[in-house]
């Protein structure tokens, strides 16, 4: 749990403060010059987007070539032709190649959802700091409400980032499946983009909110 | 571009009942004034008298609870969102505090790429500072942060400057630096308005003044 739950956390600290505390810091010297509210929040979304993919493509190389480096045993004894069906005898057939690229596919995805509501949170309550702590709440109580029911893991916010819960690995679980996760996903990015901007649309930009 | 302006709208400013209340509580209260083009305008007033605000106002980043504003004959809020083609240094100029002066405005400058490397340069030198200093701005002073934010709201050649409190944290050569310059970009035909405590600087530098009390304004000459 914690090597799920702990890089994750690291993420959502990490872009804790780009939306509301940039806008109250630099916003009176951004806005202006971008000429638009909508031009400022898209441009956070797009930056967003750009750190997950930067954030999970160097947690999957720091994953796969870190364990070699620490035990060329792994790098050596790498066999493309082993599959999922091989680790998990009820689970659907996929490539090391096809896993890596879903992990990847659900991380990203989850990362700019959660992100995304993380941003529009710190502007909806003007801290930084509370918007962080409640992704990592949603983050802890989707992890254990998820263990003992099974239905209700498709519903949970992050639990897509949760490869192993997926249907096609784990059939215990019903109805979540790799389409699943990413329609979810893209359903809260789409909500969090709107209300977002909507916020912004109407926000007063001054310094009154101290930094969180 | 200032002087193509000035021929076609009369006014480069014109607030009509503007009023804010945040939270219940009057900030700024029925202001009306016009700035015509071409001239430098400064509102004096005390700490929480609302100068602030209203240059917030003015430059799209908080909206008046009712009442209108137009720059250059275009409403905000309605025909624009921010104001075009203007430069605003409103309170704490927003650095990047890791990044030298001349790179902070080098970022700025590339969001709409008007401007090149030497009109860069040119700026930061324009208001007393050294375009090859290489010091992050979180060691600069107080007074080298406030002309670095005169420096951003100038670089772009702007027809409308908005500046609150310049000569805030300057010393007396640093203040007669800002003068000068200001009165510079003035003949140049920029439409200036700027607040300030001093009655002094807003006598000399000012062709029309107001006073702004408890979030209302008056005309001072």
């Amino acid at each position: 749990m914690l090597v799920w739950f702990i890089p994750q956390m690291l993420f959502y600290f990490l872009i804790g403060d780009m939306a509301y505390d940039e806008l109250s810091q630099r916003g009176s010297v951004l806005l202006p010059i971008l000429g638009s509210r909508w031009g400022w929040w898209s441009g956070k979304v797009l930056t967003l987007f750009v750190f997950s993919l930067i954030y999970v493509t160097g947690l999957i190389l720091t994953i796969t070539l870190g364990l070699s480096f620490v035990n060329p045993i792994y790098l050596n004894s790498f066999n493309s032709s082993v599959t999922l069906s091989s680790l998990w005898p009820n689970s659907q057939d996929f490539s090391g190649g096809q896993l890596i690229l879903l992990i990847s596919l659900l991380y990203i995805s989850s990362m700019l959802a959660l992100g995304c509501l993380q941003m529009t949170f710190s502007l909806f309550c003007r801290r930084s700091i509370y918007s962080f702590l409640l992704i990592i709440g949603i983050l802890l109580v989707s992890c254990f409400i998820s263990i003992n029911h099974s239905w209700l893991v498709r519903w949970l916010p992050g639990t897509q980032t949760m490869l192993v819960r997926h249907t096609f690995i784990d059939v215990t679980i019903p109805d979540f499946s790799f389409l699943w996760s990413i329609l979810y996903n893209t359903t809260l990015i789409a909500v969090s983009v709107i209300i977002g901007f909507w916020i912004v649309k109407r926000l007063d930009i001054t310094r009154f909110h101290s930094k969180s | 571009m200032a002087s193509q302006k000035s021929t076609v709208h009369k006014d480069a400013i014109s607030v009509t009942n503007l009023s804010k209340q945040i939270r219940g509580r009057v900030i700024l209260e029925d202001i009306n004034f016009r700035i015509p083009v071409g001239s430098i305008a400064g509102i004096i007033g005390h700490n929480g008298a609302g100068k602030s605000m209203l240059l917030r106002v003015i430059s799209g980043l908080v909206f008046p609870t009712s009442g209108e504003v137009k720059i250059f004959n275009e409403i905000l809020g309605k025909d624009i969102e921010f104001p075009r083609n203007t430069g605003a240094l409103i309170e704490e100029p927003g650095l990047l505090s890791q990044y030298s002066g001349y790179d902070n405005l080098l970022l700025l400058s590339k969001i709409r790429n008007l401007i090149n490397k030497d009109n860069i340069k040119d700026t930061i030198k324009s208001v007393g500072l050294d375009p090859d200093d290489k010091r992050p701005t979180k060691s600069y002073s107080t007074g080298m942060r406030q002309r670095l934010g005169i420096a951003i709201a100038i670089m772009e050649n702007p027809d409308l400057v908005l500046l609150d409190e310049p000569s805030s944290g300057l010393d007396p050569e640093g203040i007669e630096n800002i003068h000068q310059l200001l009165q510079k970009l003035n003949e140049k035909g920029i439409t200036i308005l700027l607040t300030s405590h001093s009655l002094e600087e807003i006598n000399l530098l000012t062709n029309l003044a107001f006073e702004m009390k408890s979030g209302k304004l008056f005309p001072l000459h």
